[in-house]
């Protein structure tokens, strides 16, 4: 209760309990606590992703910008194939979407039957998606680290930081945050924070693994 | 008269007692050549052959070789189906890398632009100076609540789509969309038509093909150059693509080197085909060992020209050296006639060969008439032939007269007689040679009115098949960015170019495509220009306006969903005083290599180029009579050729006038009557109606070489034309008939020998004037007799 009203009481706690962090050899215990924490997770995840072939899940995407009084709330469908096949539309509030095959991308609006072939790199935000999606898909996580610096933010909440590392993505973005389910075999929510406060949360509903996936999904 | 030809007895005498100086003096000449020699610098382009000086066409030549591209090398890398756009990008990045010092400079795949973030503020911060009057209307007009709601909502579209996360801020600061006018200004410097930038690469709109632009410090005129930056792209080209990607280049050096390489491979073929064929007719008509003396004149004669040439011009052309072939056929008609003529009188007395001096030179000094006329023009290396020619000829003359005698005394008479029989003295054979060379006369006249002069010098260039293919490919990717007009704007100083540049741009608006023209105007207008769009733009946005268009925001914006300071960075921009586009900021906003292809500085004078197409229409625009109300000058490879073609045919009667005044001054000193002057130029006329009357009749055009060729065969012409009046009507007993004949066959092997070269200018020099020199041999055979004869009969009967 009194946790509750006065959430700076935790902090207190916790200084209590593990000492002040600035002394040295605290800090190297945490330091190595931290890796711990990391590897182990890293380890659940790469366990959850061996066993992956397909993914599917609904997903919203909630644009919280300063510049409007609402957020700008989008939904739409989500499917993954194992080694590089993507699915990704858009059905409110305007129809679009694409499909990723390799380095190739269909991407469509309005109308999914007439679709642009693109490659990947031509489709900044498609290739961004991909990325991500690929590259927790298969665990790569020395590819994941030499982008961002990654650290175990809740154990118990399954929550991920990713922290740009180029200066070209740090000019956009402070932060990511990914959330995954409680037994780490998928995503439930990413958050892309930029700077100056706005920011944009996928969230992943109905996830199904390895579902059997219509045949001709990533045939649009 | 004949005390000077005595000249030629006492120096007869003189060296008869001295050998030793005369072997001295030879050697001496010989080493000194070798000296020269040994440093030749060939020079095989053929800028020697185009106008210089102050001429309209020097002056469209030196303004042709600044056309943007004109020192570029320019890589074309064509992906195969299988290839992928981001695996051609790194190709192209890979090869850029790998062209380096010393034969490129700076080697480019695309824009270098800036990132999003300083280019876009550049855009917003550049459009009060950049638009005009016509672009504030459209503004203007945009200015009311419907339009502002519709921008509006068209705004949150692209903030929830991917874009937006990107353009958030621009979004925020340009709700109007202004930049766009500015960057729709960008169209008008897109010299590549077919291009399509993507990831910060120049590629096809089919995303086919890869481009890369390469600067270079060597000349395209410098052929050792050339070919040393050919080989090595060549090696790297090789060495650096992958399979599936095939990669061309195009740069005028390329051109220079297939036309030196070709020029050098004709000139072992013309020359070892010229003396071996000559040494082998000296042999068959003198029956003797010391033809090989005969031969050494006119061998040596074109080591003294070239080197004389050298001396004088310090580097030779390879056309020069060609016409060297050429020189051999001429030079060895003196000491033929020598040879014949003291082995037909078996003494080798100074007399003698005071007496055989005045044909043998007045032949010689015709010539040299001839040649002097190309002293007159405009082409250097047109002037350097006649150099080349009359030196030649000069020590032909005193090697045949001075040396040769020494040489070939005491020859026996001929084994077996090659004389040719002149026609039979029956007047009905005359008058069918006369009808019949009429007649020839007149069909030349007739096909000859038909005759095309092509003042176009690529139609005279080695251009090799792989090359014209390459040509192709680019034209078909990239457009015709090599073959563009261009129209020159000039001024004291950037700013006066400027303000010329503004008008021209005016002026071309409407009267040609905006897609066709490529300016600086619509991104770099002169300060006069950006003031005044300044002036307008803030007029527009004038207090009043700013109000009724923030109010409209914020009343719109809230029905959209928006925060009322959501375009807060947009109403500032407002107060912000605007500025003028300057050079410097055009450089930072990723134009600098543009600005320096447009913009040249020479001297005192600055000139800002527009490229225009090159069509007959745009080019009226720019003649005489448009009255242009500034000063601007039309350049144009089609043009051009127009300018040489006219300025060819003008030289080209000029020379025939000259040539013609000349050796008729000649010709009546010599004969002093006439109608030997008359019967002295029937070779000539009847080569120069062969010739035009044949090319006329094939098609075959006219270009600048075939002025030599016209040069030449007057020349050759009149050489035998002497050669046979004087043994016909003046009593020289000089075996003439046969010396006329070997010399005439000699010349047409020199010139023949020209036919066998690969390069177009080489060639058609030789065409023509193995033309020529088959309608004036036989008439000077046949013609010359039958006339003379003619005129004796009608004297007795």
């Amino acid at each position: 209760m009194l946790l509750k009203t006065c959430p700076c009481l935790g902090l207190v706690f916790f200084f209590l309990l593990y000492g002040l962090p600035s002394e040295p050899a605290a800090e190297m215990k945490s330091e190595q606590r931290a890796k711990e924490i990391k590897s182990q997770t890293f380890s659940l995840i790469a366990a959850g992703a061996s066993t992956l072939q397909t993914l599917s899940s609904d997903f919203s995407q909630e644009k919280h910008l300063s510049m409007l009084k609402e957020p700008l709330i989008s939904s739409g469908k989500f499917a993954y194939e194992k080694p590089d096949r993507l699915y990704w539309e858009i059905i409110k509030p305007s129809p679009a979407g694409f499909v990723v095959q390799g380095d190739k991308v269909k991407r469509w609006s309005s109308d999914p039957r007439v679709t642009e072939t693109l490659e990947i790199d031509q489709e900044p935000m498609a290739r961004a998606i991909v990325e991500q999606v690929f590259a927790w898909a298969k665990a790569d996580f020395p590819r994941l680290e030499k982008r961002y610096r990654i650290t175990v933010m809740d154990e118990t909440s399954s929550l991920l930081k990713l922290i740009p590392l180029s200066s070209q993505e740090k000019k956009f973005l402070t932060h990511i945050t990914i959330a995954f389910s409680e037994d780490w075999t998928h995503v439930r929510s990413v958050e892309l924070h930029e700077k100056g406060g706005d920011f944009t949360r996928f969230r992943f509903l109905n996830t199904l693994l390895n579902p059997s996936l219509p045949k001709d999904l990533f045939g649009k | 008269m004949a005390s000077y030809f005595a000249w030629f007895s006492r120096s007869f005498y003189f060296f008869s007692q001295h050998k030793m100086v005369l072997y001295a003096a030879i050697l001496i000449i010989v080493v000194l050549s070798g000296i020269i020699l040994k440093n030749i610098k060939l020079s095989e382009d053929l800028q020697p052959m185009l106008p210089a000086g102050q001429s309209e066409a020097a002056l469209d030549i030196s303004l042709l070789q600044q056309a943007p591209f004109m020192q570029k090398v320019v890589f074309n890398l064509k992906a195969e189906p299988q290839i992928d756009q981001k695996t051609l990008a790194e190709a192209a990045d890979k090869l850029a890398g790998a062209l380096t010092e010393p034969y490129y400079n700076r080697v480019v795949a695309g824009p270098q632009m800036p990132s999003p973030e300083v280019f876009f503020p550049w855009l917003l911060e550049a459009a009060p100076a950049l638009m005009n009057e016509m672009d504030l209307r459209e503004i203007k007009t945009g200015l009311h609540s419907q339009s502002i709601h519709s921008k509006l909502q068209h705004i949150r579209e692209r903030l929830n789509s991917a874009e937006g996360w990107a353009m958030k801020s621009l979004l925020q600061e340009d709700p109007l969309d202004l930049h766009r006018i500015v960057l729709d200004k960008f169209r008008f410097l897109n010299m590549f038509k077919g291009m399509v930038l993507k990831d910060r690469h120049f590629l096809s709109a089919d995303g086919r093909n890869a481009l890369l632009v390469a600067d270079t410090s060597l000349k395209i005129t410098d052929s050792q150059g050339a070919r040393d930056l050919v080989q090595y792209t060549q090696g790297i080209i090789d060495r650096q693509t992958q399979p599936g990607i095939k990669v061309s280049f195009l740069s005028g050096h390329a051109y220079t080197y297939a036309n030196a390489e070709t020029i050098k491979a004709d000139l072992y073929v013309i020359f070892s085909c010229t003396s071996l064929t000559i040494l082998v007719l000296l042999f068959l008509f003198m029956q003797n060992w010391r033809a090989v003396f005969v031969f050494l004149v006119p061998a040596s004669v074109v080591l003294i020209a070239t080197a004389g040439v050298l001396a004088v011009y310090q580097t030779i052309s390879a056309i020069t050296i060609a016409f060297g072939s050429v020189l051999m056929g001429i030079a060895d008609d003196y000491p033929i006639f020598t040879y014949f003529s003291l082995r037909n009188r078996g003494s080798y007395s100074g007399e003698v060969v005071a007496e055989i001096a005045p044909p043998v030179l007045f032949s010689g000094l015709a010539t040299m008439a001839t040649f002097s006329a190309l002293f007159f023009s405009d082409l250097p290396g047109q002037r350097q032939i006649a150099f080349f020619s009359i030196v030649g000829i000069i020590a032909s003359l005193v090697f045949s007269l001075v040396v040769l005698p020494h040489f070939i005394r005491g020859l026996p008479p001929a084994r077996y007689s090659i004389n040719p029989r002149m026609p039979a003295k029956g007047k009905p054979y005359r008058v069918l040679i006369l009808g019949g060379w009429l007649l020839l006369l007149a069909v030349g006249l007739w096909q000859g009115s038909r005759l095309i002069f092509n003042g176009d010098m690529r139609s005279i260039n080695m251009v090799p098949k792989a090359l014209t293919e390459t040509e192709k490919t680019f034209k078909r990717t990239w457009g015709d960015f090599r073959e563009t007009a261009m129209v020159f704007t000039e001024g004291r100083d950037l700013q006066s170019a400027l303000v010329n540049n503004d008008r021209l741009f005016a002026y071309l608006k409407g009267k040609i495509p905006d897609e066709r023209i490529v300016s600086l105007a619509s991104l770099f207008p002169s300060t006069a220009t950006q003031e005044k769009n300044i002036r307008r733009w803030e007029t527009l946005w004038d207090q009043e306006t700013q109000n009724r268009v923030r109010t409209l925001f914020i009343k719109e914006g809230d029905k959209a969903g928006f925060q009322p300071q959501a375009f807060g960075p947009f109403f500032k921009r407002w107060a912000i005083k605007p500025t003028l586009v300057t050079l410097e900021g055009l450089k930072q906003a990723g134009l600098g290599d543009l600005l320096d292809s447009l913009i040249v500085t020479e001297g005192d004078k600055t000139r800002v180029l527009t490229l225009v197409p090159d069509t007959p229409q745009v080019a009226s625009l720019f003649s005489k009579n448009a009255n242009l109300p500034f000063a601007a000058r039309f350049v144009s490879q089609g043009g051009f050729n127009q300018t040489i073609s006219r300025a060819m045919i003008r030289n080209f009667i000029q020379y025939i006038i000259t040539a013609s005044l000349v050796i008729m001054v000649f010709l009546v000193l010599i004969f002093r009557k006439a109608g030997k002057v008359f019967c002295a130029m029937i070779p000539g006329i009847t080569g120069l109606m062969v010739m035009f009357g044949v090319m006329g009749w094939r098609g075959i055009e006219f270009n600048l070489f075939n002025i030599i060729a016209t040069i030449l065969v007057i020349g050759l012409s009149v050489d035998l034309g002497i050669f046979m009046v004087s043994r016909v009507s003046e009593g020289y007993d000089t075996n003439t008939g046969l010396a006329v004949l070997l010399g005439g066959l000699t010349s047409l092997v020199g010139m023949g020998a020209l036919t066998l070269a690969r390069h177009p200018a080489l060639y058609s020099i030789g065409i023509t004037v193995l033309l020529g020199m088959c309608g004036a041999i036989p008439s000077a055979l046949l013609v010359i007799p039958a006339f003379i004869h003619s005129k004796k009969d009608r004297k007795n009967g």
